[in-house]
């Protein structure tokens, strides 16, 4: 993920008065980080350029005009979010004495 | 012609063979005869390997005249869906972009019906990258169900269904990850056997969803799938998957019958489905019953569950196998069509968190222990395979979404477990209608034995589609086998 990406992604966590959970973030001055915002203000891309970002970094794809509905449709129906005991162990392969 | 193939099974193939009834060379020339004549309507095969196939029926008839006969698929002939290696072959999956793919060296379910002594005719058409169950390629065209040309045979391994059904060989091999063999069985009313992961090698069979991709054999009878999977089964080095258990002789314990065999039936999950369909499952039951068999009621893990994993783990490892695909010839995910997998698709599997992935994974694990719990007590589970009948290539994908239309197939590819489509009736249209018997972990055996018995009590399996005999004909409708071809007529 692109630097410029992750300015976004931290900025609102820099504004917080006493953050302090993220050595990288906790070490910058908030005026430093007021810096940031303003820069990032100027070039700060839309939600689809946004999306255009984490596609080429994460799949190294480039988003179509216009595809990222599609995207992210496709994403919500293929998230397996449930709660799972940790204790289970992964599935690497089948287990055929299960029962 | 001595001796007409078409509608012979494997097992009576092999007996002509052995005892030099019928050459292989006739057989491989009047396979060939017929496939020229019908396949310019049903669209069966990418790639036609006449001239090989002749040269290999020569080669086996000289073996057989020395007395070196190999065993039941020797100098019998098998298509190969076309995302599965052969050597000097071009294998495209389906797609023209991989027109030139010309491999190296055969996928190992391919070396071992070649060592069988298997004749080679030629490679299936399929659904793009085998993904979909339409039996609709934009590339290579759409197959055509033999039962009634205007409808879809299935998919992904529409080719192999087709041909089965219409005739042109005994055994097609395909693979199955949502289906892809069960459902092409199904709606040509013909045999289709998903096995265990890990039973039969994936080595040099395209991937697509690397935990979900079985292959597997359609026959026209069971007894032919327990004759294929004898010979497709066994562990590979090539392919860490794949299992060290021991081969059980599949055909020996066929005949064994259902006394006294517990048959379980999850009466909440077999209600999605056309009318007829679900009619067709509650009178295979009966048959069942009939037998001996004690049916049983069990409560399975709900699909709603398998399906949150299964397109969790699907999406994730599409994304991974398709991803070089797509970069090299993004045009061939345009023209996706649910259910296919579009570009978006592949883009959205490479956002999935791993978290998700491992999660899903776990779920899996669980699942498998669940379906394992709810059916201790039996020795096999069913099912109707699909839940309509086959219809026009116009209605797809309605009526159901793709998630419905593979919820009677799909939980057994994420769980892993051995399932078998076998012809259980006829819509009220003529077109054919298959029921699911599912098994324990490498329980292939019982799986066949269970089909195996249901199938000799009813006639389902004795029926042909009338192209095959009326190749002018573009309709559907059901004649009864009696030998008498198109092959036999003309020559």
């Amino acid at each position: 993920m692109s630097g410029n990406t992750w300015g976004i992604r931290l900025f609102p966590l820099q504004l917080l008065p006493n953050y302090s959970g993220h050595p990288y973030v906790a070490g910058m001055k908030r005026r430093d980080a007021l810096f940031s915002l303003v820069a990032l203000a100027a070039c700060s891309p839309g939600p689809e350029d946004d999306l255009q970002v984490v596609v080429r970094e994460l799949g190294g794809f480039e988003l179509k005009p216009g595809e990222g509905p599609a995207v992210l449709a496709s994403l919500k129906g293929s998230r397996y979010t449930a709660d799972i005991d940790p204790t289970i162990q992964p599935q690497s392969d089948f287990d055929p004495d299960v029962a | 012609m001595r001796v007409d193939p078409t509608w012979k099974s494997i097992g009576e193939l092999a007996q002509d063979l052995e005892h030099r009834r019928v050459s292989c060379v006739e057989i491989v020339q009047a396979t060939l005869d017929r496939t020229k004549q019908l396949d310019k309507t049903l669209n069966t095969y990418i790639t036609l390997l006449a001239d090989s196939a002749l040269a290999e029926a020569k080669g086996v008839d000289s073996e057989i005249a020395k007395g070196r006969y190999r065993g039941p698929l020797h100098g019998i002939p098998v298509a190969i869906k076309d995302h599965i290696d052969t050597a000097g072959v071009r294998t495209t999956a389906g797609a023209k972009s991989r027109i030139t793919n010309i491999p190296a060296t055969d996928a190992a379910v391919v070396r071992r019906v070649k060592q069988a002594g298997a004749v080679i005719i030629g490679k299936a058409n399929m659904n793009k990258f085998a993904d979909g169950e339409s039996g609709d390629n934009p590339d290579f065209g759409r197959i055509h169900n033999p039962w009634n040309t205007q409808y879809s045979p299935g998919g992904s391994s529409s080719g192999g269904g087709a041909q089965v059904a219409a005739g042109l060989v005994p055994l097609s091999i395909g693979s199955d990850n949502g289906g892809s063999v069960r459902i092409p069985a199904a709606l040509c009313g013909v045999v289709g056997l998903k096995p265990t992961h890990g039973r039969i090698s994936l080595e040099g069979i395209f991937p697509r969803l690397y935990s979900l991709d079985h292959p597997g054999p359609l026959t026209r009878s069971v007894a032919d799938c327990a004759i294929a999977l004898q010979i497709l089964a066994g562990h590979d080095a090539e392919d860490t998957t794949t299992a060290r258990r021991p081969i059980p002789d599949y055909s020996a314990d066929l005949r064994l019958g259902l006394k006294q065999i517990s048959i379980g039936v999850d009466r909440k999950y077999a209600t999605v489905g056309q009318s007829h369909v679900l009619a067709a499952f509650d009178a295979a039951i009966d048959v069942l019953r009939r037998l001996g068999a004690t049916i049983v009621d069990v409560t399975i893990p709900s699909y709603a569950e398998i399906l949150a994993v299964g397109n969790t783990i699907a999406a994730c490892e599409y994304s991974v196998a398709a991803a070089h695909l797509f970069r090299e010839h993004p045009s061939d995910f345009d023209l996706a069509k649910p259910p296919a997998a579009s570009g978006a698709d592949i883009k959205a599997g490479a956002l999935i968190p791993a978290v998700d992935y491992i999660r899903a994974t776990q779920k899996r694990r669980l699942l498998q222990r669940e379906f394992a719990k709810a059916t201790k007590s039996v020795a096999v589970f069913i099912s109707p395979t699909y839940p309509l009948a086959p219809r026009p290539f116009s209605e797809y994908p309605k009526p159901y979404t793709a998630d419905d239309a593979i919820r009677y197939t799909f939980p057994f590819d994420l769980l892993g477990l051995p399932a078998i489509s076998v012809p259980c009736g006829f819509s009220p249209d003529g077109m054919p209608i298959g029921m699911q018997f599912v098994g324990r972990p490498f329980d292939e055996a019982a799986v066949l034995r269970a089909a195996y018995a249901y199938e000799q009590a009813t006639e389902w399996h004795t029926h042909h589609p009338s192209l095959a005999s009326a190749p002018s004909a573009a309709g559907g409708g059901v004649s009864a086998s009696n030998g008498d071809s198109a092959i036999s007529q003309s020559g």
